[in-house]
């Protein structure tokens, strides 16, 4: 330990220091600060009044707080389920190809939208799912499915799953990524022998490939508890939470007390409480099988 | 591990001396950023730069308020040598940007004044208001400025003037009116006079239009076309609570309160005692009677997707695209909306809510429809972080623009309804503002808490979603929340009825 010590460069910590120096005007001191003024009745250029644990007890008897945690479940449920499933098939697919370079084009082309900017998506499926006007229901009118059409993000049945649904977040995203990294780094061999055992592509999926992925499914495990915690970003442009509250969640709540009501304490203590609750569950999913079973079943 | 943890330990301070230093000086290379905001400038004017940042309510434009703002702005800047800078917002964001730079104190020299926000974080303007507008040489305003505005709809003891502290926090440029607009062809081809003089006859009036192949009542996902429908059906409705529940003057003491014409009203102070108290509730007959109106204007009227219809929102006509295209035969809207409508191929007019009779309910009281003008247009107002010459010169371009002589012609321009004595506005509009229909409700329906939009007190309903009972049970919910928090904001937590 010592010797490594010795031969590593006082210097090189020198470079990491810009980005640390970033991270915390931006990352950290922003969060400690909203820590911080949760405690305060919170007038941001003003002066503020400490009210010590106030702002927590009002969020314990908000219920339309803790009711924006019931579509939650929905949300996560669709994130581990639909949203994994396919870019899973997916990586499967492409993992398949001979080709290297077919390969490398269908991976270019299912990883693309993950570069197209969010607003612009939200925005565009917010138009494409118009009831009277959206392309999806021109089309389905137009193919003889009117049945079908439906008032995607006005009817409280179906506004949440069509918020889910944009931009086809299960096909082009960071599962499928994962998914396709995780089975490149099998060595072929591997797939070769079960093959040569006359496993079928079905079984290999489940007693070879799941296996060594156990280590990636936790860290989306983990990215989706978190990302479903921060939901509200296509609520917030194109829902508002509505209809009929069917698509409010947390973030949606905090971001009206702050906006709406300008009670920046109280918001910035329902911040904490999403904070504390993303923490909590990551350590505990982090702890869940912590030890890494990375070998396969018998075939 | 100890020894491990130990150099750390020992190293600590170091480095978080070297990463404080570092915050710090970026921190202080920020502050010295901003800077420029405090500006400089001589006390004539000359040299000082006010910057106002507010909607566009005139034109699709990023960058301007048009041609007849600029020509104001360039007016006043003729004559005080202060430069001013506009800073246009989008309109599906000016309200989170304003509130955000009011919050941390960053907000320019003028701001639009529909932007939520607390007292503390803007100027009273009262004792201004009670000075000599330097621009007004003789006639209302040369001795107080409040005397030029049009007491009806601005003034001290106006409740739609002041602030929850009392107080008058904004100047209005213009006057809003709220109407009915609707397409002249589209009625005449379905057999239907203008303007409607009952809420039945508004009924008759949609079946006919929609046997005629329009939507009645062009509707999208705001909260201003529930919001607008509903306050003007339980302001009539309501009225015969008015004195009984009128209990406070508009400062807050006991007392009745009245408009700056006299007439009576509920003070936001009584409306929150009478939610309490339970002396108004959701199951009080006028509100339960209202809401069955409410829906079955929308199941003849209205489009079934509208909850669905989010394109081109805006604040001028409710439903813009669907009634522009002539699809939709009437739409909500405001003054602003005529030049929306600009080049629409249709004839079109504006009308009034008609009016609740007997014919629809046995609770109705011969109430009218009112609605009408109110300073809810273009009024600005100034952070109370503004001092010194800055205050001083957005104060005058307060004053510059409450001139009516200056005014006039960004009126006549714009379609604007005047403010202000001895400007006339736009003739188009005027009848927004004329009748009982330009006067003001005298007791609302209470909303709900802040960070709930108006919207969603009554979605569920209207979709059909929540049954009567529910939607009773769910909006006396959001009542008393809303009723608490105004409790808590006020400071009123020391009356007997605000423990209950």
């Amino acid at each position: 330990m010592r010797t490594w010590r010795k031969r590593f460069p006082w210097y090189a910590y020198v470079a990491l220091l810009p980005l640390f120096a970033t991270l915390a005007v931006f990352a950290y001191y922003p969060a400690a600060s909203g820590i911080w003024f949760s405690f305060y009745e919170w007038r941001p250029g003003f002066e503020s009044v400490f009210i010590g644990l106030d702002n927590y007890r009002t969020m314990l008897t908000d219920d339309l707080w803790w009711k924006s945690f019931r579509n939650l479940g929905i949300i996560f449920a669709f994130g581990v389920t639909i949203a994994w499933a396919l870019p899973l098939l997916a990586a499967e697919l492409v993992i398949s190809l001979d080709s290297k370079r077919a390969q490398f084009i269908f991976r270019t082309l299912l990883i693309a939208p993950m570069a197209f900017p969010g607003v612009v998506t939200a925005l565009l499926w917010g138009a494409m799912y118009e009831p009277n006007n959206g392309v999806i229901n021109r089309v389905l009118r137009s193919v003889g499915l009117e049945t079908l059409a439906q008032n995607w993000l006005g009817d409280p049945r179906y506004a949440l799953l069509s918020l889910l649904f944009i931009g086809f977040p299960f096909v082009a995203g960071l599962p499928f990524l994962v998914f396709l990294s995780a089975l490149q780094n099998v060595p072929s061999e591997i797939f070769e022998a079960a093959a040569l055992d006359g496993c079928g592509r079905l079984r290999r999926l489940w007693v070879i490939d799941l296996p060594l992925m156990a280590s990636q499914i936790k860290l989306l495990v983990f990215l989706a508890t978190i990302s479903v915690l921060q939901y509200g970003f296509a609520a917030y442009l194109l829902t508002g939470g509505g209809p009929d509250n069917a698509t409010q969640v947390p973030v949606l709540r905090m971001l009206g007390v702050a906006f709406q009501g300008s009670d920046w304490g109280y918001a910035a203590a329902l911040s904490t409480t999403l904070f504390v609750m993303t923490i909590a569950l990551s350590i505990v999913i982090v702890y869940v099988r912590r030890e890494d079973r990375t070998d396969v079943r018998p075939l | 591990m100890l020894a491990r943890g130990s150099r750390r330990t020992a190293r600590g301070p170091a480095a978080a001396r070297l990463l404080a230093g570092t915050i710090a000086l970026t921190l202080a290379v920020a502050a010295c950023g901003g800077g420029d905001q405090s500006g400089g400038g001589s006390g004539d004017g000359s040299g000082i730069t006010i910057t106002l940042e507010g909607p566009n309510q005139w034109n699709d434009s990023g960058s301007s308020f048009g041609k007849p703002w600029e020509d104001l702005v360039a007016a006043f800047e003729k004559e005080t040598g202060i430069k001013v800078k506009t800073v246009v917002l989008p309109l599906n964001s000016f309200s989170q940007t304003i509130s955000t730079h009011l919050s941390a104190g960053t907000a320019p020299e003028l701001v639009f004044n529909q932007a939520p926000h607390q007292p503390y974080m803007v100027h009273a303007l009262d004792e201004y208001l009670k000075k000599p507008n330097p621009f007004i040489k003789e006639g209302p305003g040369s001795e107080r400025w409040i005397d030029v505005f049009h007491e009806r709809y601005f003034g001290f003891g106006n409740p739609a003037s002041m602030n929850a502290e009392g107080k008058i926090e904004f100047i209005p440029f213009n006057l809003v009116g709220i109407g009915l607009f609707y397409n002249k062809d589209a009625f005449s081809k379905a057999g239907v006079t203008a303007p409607f003089e009952t809420f039945e006859d508004l009924i008759d009036g949609c079946t006919k239009l929609s046997a005629a192949g329009y939507t009645p009542l062009a509707m999208d996902r705001s909260d201003l076309g529930p919001g607008w429908t509903m306050a003007t059906i339980a302001g009539m409705l309501l009225d015969k609570h008015v004195d009984r529940l009128n209990v406070y003057t508009t400062d807050g003491e006991p007392g009745k309160a009245t408009s700056s014409t006299g007439a009576p009203i509920v003070s936001g102070k009584a409306l929150t005692r009478a939610v309490l108290t339970g002396e108004l509730t959701t199951k009080t007959p006028e509100v339960v009677e209202a809401h069955k109106l409410l829906k079955r204007l929308w199941d003849a009227c209205v489009d079934k997707n509208w909850s669905g219809n989010t394109e081109g929102l805006n604040g001028a006509v409710v439903g813009l695209r669907d009634f522009a295209a002539g699809k939709a035969a009437m739409a909500w809207g405001v003054n602003f909306g005529v030049s929306a409508l600009q080049d629409v191929p249709f004839e079109f007019a504006s009308m009034p809510f008609p009016q609740i009779t007997t014919e629809s309910t046995p609770l109705a009281n011969g109430a009218p429809a009112r609605f009408g003008a109110s300073v809810g247009g273009t009024s600005y107002m100034i952070p109370s972080t503004v001092k010194g010459e800055k205050l001083e010169a957005a104060i005058k371009f307060l004053q510059f623009v409450s001139t009516p002589e200056h005014i006039q012609p960004w009126l006549e321009a714009t379609g604007g309804i005047s403010a202000v004595k001895g400007a006339e506005g736009a003739e188009e509009t005027s009848a927004f503002a004329e009748g009982t229909w330009g006067d003001s409700i005298p007791l609302g329906m209470p909303g709900g808490p802040p960070g709930v939009p108006g919207l969603a007190l009554y979605e569920g309903w209207l979709l059909g979603t929540k049954s009567l009972a529910e939607q009773q049970e769910y909006l006396q919910d959001l009542w008393i929340k809303g009723a608490r928090q105004a409790v808590k904001d006020n400071g009123w937590d020391d009356e007997p009825w605000a423990k209950s």
